[in-house]
């Protein structure tokens, strides 16, 4: 596995590349700036590129345009979004353009070497991956109506660990279930979002998507 | 008030647009004392002209040999002394202009053509018709073509006027007087030529011959360069001139006609008609001093209309305020009336606005100055400035209605600027507040999430040495960092959400739905980015509205719409029914309908009858 770091604050890219080297990732290449990000990807190919949402020089969606600018230029090259925004909205700009291999993370995650390790491996399976904590504030939201209606409070759960990039069997181990129920279940959640006929790749994809926007 | 021509008076601001004629438009400078200086000239002049007139009568024609009949002596009269009187009160009336003492000049030289008689018992009064008689026609066409100003502007009416000059008084006066000697040509009885040099009967017929053929030229030439005169004027000096050039055109055609007739007998007015000739002569004379009166009695029904419209205006304002009344006055509709207002002084429209540069190039500025000072500007057509008494009087008479619009003018200049200064007011405290935001983000938690990293780099070596209190320690660090941290994003997004900043009220709002303490329906949000100051007080609305609305009223919901218009963006907040009062909730509002004021909007918090709230703001977005 190969990243590459970008963040304009010393500490945290340096720190980050360290925790993630000792995790046993290497990390090929630190940028502070989304211009030498562009170059070392070009030229290293990483699996992941860690990129903060925030760079110079005007300081607001430096990272994000890289992210977009990487995923259509290398297809390959899958993108995490460090962000210091509980804000879905940033995270779906991200999904909506392409929805494959990309995740969204808060930026203390990188302290958290375990989870950021993990999302970092699903991204590199062409997985989307959404933060926790922005799932779960999504889950909470005070609702009247929408797509998400029709779902059991059991298919939401599911819902909502699909959006945090777990895959059936993850899902079914953190919610102590037998991989059967836990495919039903996800089968039920995909019906009911309206989404029978696409690929089941696609499909994790959108109902991620629906489940943002809900 | 006094109306002074365009000067370098004007404010410094107030772009420069060169008036093309604006000579004629007078000030009473040097005040009294030329005043009366003029009211004793025009008097003496009067009584000389009267007495001259009376003199005339009595001696000239008095004296002729055919006698005079009661017709003709009236029309002598009137027609002499109406032109002095009118040139009398134009003088007056025109105290810097020459035309008033022209056109009396014109009335005095009327009676010169009497003195042309052989019946005169005096020699020097005999000599002086023979050198003078002549110039009654140049001097009407003089008053005439320098009608309204005094002056004389286009070369070819001065070269006109320098050959009748000549014409009149060197080829049919002065030149065969040299050579005239009544006693041996035909007038035995005739006083004696004072001017005499030679007795040359034939050189004498020659010259009144080629006199008289020389006058049938420049009568037809000043009549021409008058009737272009007149073609060429704009409109409204056209409605002015042609009461004068036309009498004076007749005039000068019976004049020339009286040449036509005398040059078979060489001598001027020796035929038959010429007596009915003068009396035509005199009428036109008469007509032409009415027309130069109708231009008086005309400002004056210009200023009585105006006062009256002026005094409706002051009781109820007109929605144009006294530029619209003016603009009709006067026919301009392009007029701009400014007042001069604040410390630096810049012009402002009757609503307080600055005012621009006028449509097109060719206006005029004629600032309306009282005690020194400039109360109004007045940007009008430069043509308006050939009719000298139209801008004076109309201005003059609107003046009440121009100090109060001038005072009414300042206030909302300043109360435009005091807008001006809370909406700056609140972009700065925006301003603050997201780059208080970013600070946060950018610096404190960056900082914070570099320490919690560290943490985590020197916990593990920190497992190497068993000491389980100091990894216990580092956990509660790490823990109460990320404590931190979520708290400084809380603060930071209440403080100024990044995200509308990047992404716009939609987004911002849909953010705001997800985390409110109610539940928020959005029944629509404008996709398209608007100003930021629209789109932070409608943010700020929505945000303390949902939040006041689930605290103060106790509705279990809310519905959110907001549409752009053309210029505003309309904000609709709808909470679910429940009984209460509108009113605390309008009073927690107190902030934001502040900011909402500050750029020009309104809020309004109801009940409605159904038991529902309603808050609903519109805001300019200019």
């Amino acid at each position: 596995m190969r990243v590459v770091i970008a963040d304009d604050a010393m500490l945290i890219r340096e720190g980050t590349a360290h925790l993630l080297e000792r995790a046993g990732i290497e990390v090929a290449g630190t940028a502070d700036d989304a211009r030498k990000l562009i170059q070392i990807v070009a030229t290293e190919h990483p699996d992941v590129a860690i990129i903060d949402i925030k760079m110079p020089p005007t300081h607001t969606d430096e990272g994000l345009v890289a992210a977009e600018q990487i995923r259509s230029s290398h297809p390959g090259v899958g993108v995490l979004i460090l962000s210091q925004y509980l804000e879905p909205r940033y995270a779906m700009r991200l999904l909506e353009q392409h929805p494959e291999a990309c995740g969204y993370l808060l930026k203390e995650r990188v302290s958290d070497i375990a989870v950021l390790a993990d999302a970092i491996g699903r991204i590199a399976e062409g997985e989307c991956v959404i933060d926790p904590t922005i799932v779960a504030r999504l889950v909470r939201r005070p609702r009247r109506s929408g797509p998400l209606d029709d779902l059991s409070q059991r298919e939401r759960e599911v819902l909502a660990l699909i959006a945090e990039g777990r895959s059936n069997r993850a899902i079914s181990e953190v919610m102590v279930l037998s991989p059967k129920t836990v495919e039903a279940h996800v089968g039920r959640v995909f019906s009911k979002l309206g989404l029978d006929d696409t690929p089941d790749y696609h499909r994790r994809v959108l109902a991620v998507l629906a489940f943002l926007r809900s | 008030m006094r109306v002074s021509p365009h000067s370098a008076r004007v404010g410094s601001e107030l772009p420069l647009y060169e008036s093309r004629r604006v000579a004629c438009h007078d000030s009473v400078v040097g005040g009294s004392r030329r005043t009366a200086a003029v009211w004793f000239g025009a008097l003496a002049l009067g009584a000389v002209g009267a007495g001259f007139g009376l003199l005339t009568l009595r001696y000239a024609l008095g004296g002729s040999f055919g006698g005079t009949s009661r017709a003709r002596a009236v029309a002598e009269l009137c027609a002499g002394w109406a032109l002095i009187a009118v040139g009398m009160v134009e003088a007056v009336r025109r105290p810097a202009s020459r035309e008033g003492w022209l056109i009396s000049g014109a009335g005095i030289g009327w009676f010169f053509a009497d003195w042309n008689n052989a019946g005169l018992g005096s020699s020097v009064a005999f000599t002086f018709g023979l050198v003078a008689s002549a110039l009654a026609a140049p001097l009407v066409a003089h008053a005439a073509l320098a009608y309204p100003t005094g002056r004389v502007d286009s070369r070819l009416d001065r070269g006109a006027l320098v050959v009748a000059y000549a014409g009149a008084g060197l080829a049919l006066n002065l030149l065969p007087a040299l050579f005239f000697d009544p006693q041996r040509q035909f007038c035995a009885l005739c006083p004696a030529n004072l001017v005499l040099v030679a007795s040359e009967p034939g050189l004498v017929n020659g010259i009144q011959r080629a006199g008289l053929f020389l006058g049938l030229i420049w009568v037809v030439a000043l009549v021409a360069v008058g009737a272009r005169r007149l073609r060429n004027a704009s409109q409204p000096l056209r409605r002015l001139l042609w009461p004068v050039l036309a009498p004076a055109a007749g005039y000068l055609l019976l004049a020339g006609t009286d040449f036509g007739l005398s040059l078979p007998g060489g001598w001027l007015g020796d035929y038959p008609l010429a007596y009915r000739l003068r009396l035509g002569e005199a009428a036109f004379l008469v007509l032409m001093a009415l027309g130069v009166s109708s231009t008086w009695i005309r400002d004056r029904r210009t200023r009585s209309a105006v006062v009256r419209l002026v005094m409706d205006a002051a009781q109820s304002p007109p929605p144009g305020g006294l530029r619209d009344v003016l603009a009709g006055m006067l026919g301009d509709a392009g007029l701009e009336l400014s007042y001069p207002v604040g410390e630096p002084t810049r012009n402002v429209r009757a609503d307080g606005q600055p005012v621009g540069a006028p449509p097109g190039g060719e206006a005029a500025v004629t600032p309306l100055v009282r005690g020194g000072r400039t109360v109004a500007v007045l940007w009008h057509r430069a043509d308006l400035m050939d009719d000298p008494g139209l801008v004076q009087e109309v201005a003059a008479a609107a003046r009440l209605g121009m100090e109060n619009e001038r005072l009414r003018a300042e206030i909302l200049a300043q109360l435009a600027d005091l807008r001006a200064a809370r909406a700056r007011i609140v972009a700065t405290g925006d301003a603050e507040r997201q780059r208080l935001e970013r600070d946060l983000h950018d610096g404190a938690q960056q900082q914070l999430v570099g320490i919690s990293l560290t943490l985590r780099l020197i916990r593990p070596r920190s497992e190497q040495v068993p000491t389980p209190r100091l990894r216990s320690l580092i956990d509660q660090a790490d823990r109460e960092l990320r404590l931190a941290i979520d708290e400084l994003r809380d603060l930071a997004q209440g403080i100024y959400p990044a995200v509308l900043a990047d992404e716009g009220l939609a987004a911002a709002v849909e953010n705001l739905a997800d985390t409110s303490s109610i539940p928020v329906t959005i029944a629509g949000l404008p996709p398209e980015r608007l100003p930021a100051p629209v789109e932070t007080a409608a943010y700020f609305l929505i945000a303390e509205a949902s939040e006041f609305i689930g605290a103060l009223t106790g509705a279990e919901g809310a519905t959110v719409e907001a549409k752009h218009d053309t210029d505003r963006l309309v904000i609709l907040i709808t909470a679910d029914p429940v009984a209460g009062s509108a009113a605390p909730l309008q009073a927690a509002l107190t902030d934001v309908a502040d900011r909402i004021g500050a750029l020009g909007g309104q809020l309004q918090a109801d009940h409605t009858p159904g038991g529902a709230f309603t808050i609903r703001a519109a805001i300019p977005c200019g």
